[in-house]
């Protein structure tokens, strides 16, 4: 059982990065992942806001990135990553769920919005791009030029889509469109990603969609998933990114909520060790580092492990780009820490997520005998 | 689950379409040869499963036992010299694969399962290293050091000093060695937006 000292050290841990975070706030919006698009403010304030609408971030700061991020929308369509960069369909589901509920966005304006994100979407999942996207124009493209790598459905892209209600997860298109993403469980245990280095970012979304869907994992995918985080967790209790044994936050963070969503299934001590090992790295300031977290295949990988090498800080094609300051991370480990503190009261009594397969079109696959 | 697969999934590419644009016409992207050649292959790695040592990597084995069945098998050309690669689960095997020695053949394929299971570059290298060493094995190669440096593994940590290559749990892997060890320090620099 946790002490109520330890209590209050996390929720003096998560006040210290709220705060944090609410100082680097400047003009209404946060800045972070500079790339040759330019540093992403529309995004990265989305995603900040998403997280800690539910936290004690000022009530003002909230309201200013929330008007900031409704003025961002491009007409009649949705959000970008920032600047000129043509709307996408991430950026647009992580900006509708900073806006749920609010009167910033007009009903008529959100439909115009969830339109366009669902515009994206295809039975294999949620593309980040389309191709009359305006994206080759922005990147200077030729027409021979593939975009087949970003206009494809994203894993990651896909459940951020479905957190935001895109299809809705209350409708059986929603669920059926969540069972194929449940579907796409690796044998590792983990959901991989398109844009993000290592696993846990779609984990993480996946398990949430599951929970917004009022459902857990079947038991198995949740068995398994709980093995892949027991064998991934370093000495420390952190988790590290790509072959890194030293922790890092975002990837703890995110490890961590994990641990906490499958809390039912024990993993109490491990669980317990993810968040000292992500306090640990709390920053003098309440914020943690961030790290080269995000990735930026070039336009025509579709898979980016095929990739055969990747440049820092050039934020190019086939590059990692630097969370600056610790914003992601900052904001993941506040939402990591409080959903832990939550996990008393978490995922009882709901039932597994099972059947709604429909066999997909357009994959003519032939079944041999021996 | 069934080892070795008594029925595997061939990719089909579509030769005729009608005027709505339905398929009416499909043929199966690999020739009864090289299903043959998967399917011997699929033997051997069932045999392999069970006789290389992968201590405590039971949902590895349960993952490799099922993916003989549940991949989807694309015969057809790559780019540069890849002889295999998978996307998905769908593995893709060129005719330079299919021209290999029977026991690199199975090497590769085994190699695309850890893959296909999730693995990295440095799981699939050290996977194959570690049960088909002198048997259809190749080394590492320049490109995939980079990977093992940014990716790591799944179930594999890996020393780029020493070369070791050892499971989560800290079973050392049997390969060689000198084989793993880092030619190089991390790169940077260059690069476009594509």
């Amino acid at each position: 059982m946790a002490g109520s000292s330890d209590k209050l050290s996390w929720v003096r841990a998560v006040r210290r990065g709220v705060a944090c975070l609410d100082r680097a706030q400047q003009e209404g919006h946060w800045r972070g992942f500079p790339t040759l698009a330019g540093i992403s403010n529309v995004w990265v304030t989305a995603f900040v806001v998403a997280h800690l609408r539910q936290l004690a971030l000022r009530i003002s700061r909230l309201a200013q990135a929330r008007a900031y991020l409704a003025a961002a929308r491009w007409p009649g369509s949705g959000w970008s990553y920032g600047g000129d960069v043509p709307p996408d369909a991430d950026s647009t589901a992580w900006c509708l769920m900073a806006l749920r509920g609010s009167r910033q966005l007009p009903p008529s304006k959100s439909r115009e919005a969830r339109d366009f994100l669902a515009s994206h979407q295809s039975e294999h999942g949620t593309a980040t791009y389309t191709e009359d996207s305006g994206i080759r124009r922005y990147i200077a493209a030729s027409p021979s030029v593939s975009l087949a790598g970003w206009t494809t459905h994203h894993p990651d892209v896909t459940a951020a889509a479905l957190l935001a209600g895109v299809p809705s997860l209350r409708s059986r298109q929603g669920l059926m469109a969540l069972s194929r993403l449940i579907a796409q469980q690796t044998g590792a245990g983990f959901w991989d990603a398109y844009w993000w280095r290592g696993p846990l970012y779609t984990t993480t979304l996946v398990l949430r969609a599951v929970g917004s869907a009022g459902y857990r994992l079947p038991r198995q995918q949740a068995a398994g998933l709980l093995a892949a985080l027991e064998r991934e967790q370093l000495a420390d209790g952190g988790f590290g990114l790509g072959a890194s044994l030293e922790s890092d936050p975002f990837t703890t963070a995110l490890a961590l909520e994990c641990y906490s969503h499958l809390a039912y299934l024990g993993g109490k001590e491990r669980r317990r060790a993810a968040l000292q090992a992500l306090l640990a790295h709390q920053r003098e300031d309440g914020g943690w580092n961030g790290d080269y977290v995000m990735r930026i295949p070039a336009p025509d990988i579709v898979d980016p492990r095929h990739v055969s090498g990747w440049s820092r800080g050039t934020d190019g094609g086939n590059s990692y780009v630097l969370d600056t300051g610790g914003v992601f991370a900052t904001t993941l480990a506040c939402h990591a820490v409080t959903v832990y503190q939550g996990t008393a009261v978490a995922l009882e009594d709901k039932p597994e997520l099972e059947g709604f397969h429909e066999p997909i079109a357009n994959e003519a696959l032939v079944t041999l005998n021996y | 689950m069934s080892c070795p697969a008594q029925t595997i999934r061939i990719r089909t590419r579509c030769v005729e379409t009608a005027w709505h644009g339905g398929c009416v016409s499909s043929v199966r992207t690999c020739s009864q040869a090289q299903i043959d050649a998967i399917f011997v292959a699929l033997d051997g790695i069932c045999a392999k499963i069970d006789s290389c040592d992968l201590r405590g990597l039971n949902d590895l084995k349960d993952c490799l036992r099922n993916t003989s069945e549940n991949v989807v098998w694309k015969c057809g050309t790559l780019g540069d010299s890849i002889v295999a690669q998978t996307s998905g689960n769908e593995i893709t095997l060129t005719p330079s694969a299919f021209g290999s020695t029977t026991s690199r053949f199975e090497a590769i394929v085994f190699h695309e399962m850890v893959h296909a299971c999730g693995g990295t570059e440095l799981d699939s290298e050290a996977f194959e290293n570690h049960c088909y060493r002198g048997a259809g094995a190749t080394a590492p190669t320049s490109d995939d050091f980079p990977k093992f440096r940014d990716d790591g593994g799944r179930w594999v940590n890996w020393n780029g000093s020493t070369g070791s290559v050892t499971t989560k749990d800290g079973q050392t892997l049997n390969v060689n060695t000198a084989a793993f060890v880092d030619p190089s320090p991390p790169s940077g620099g260059g690069g476009g937006w594509f």
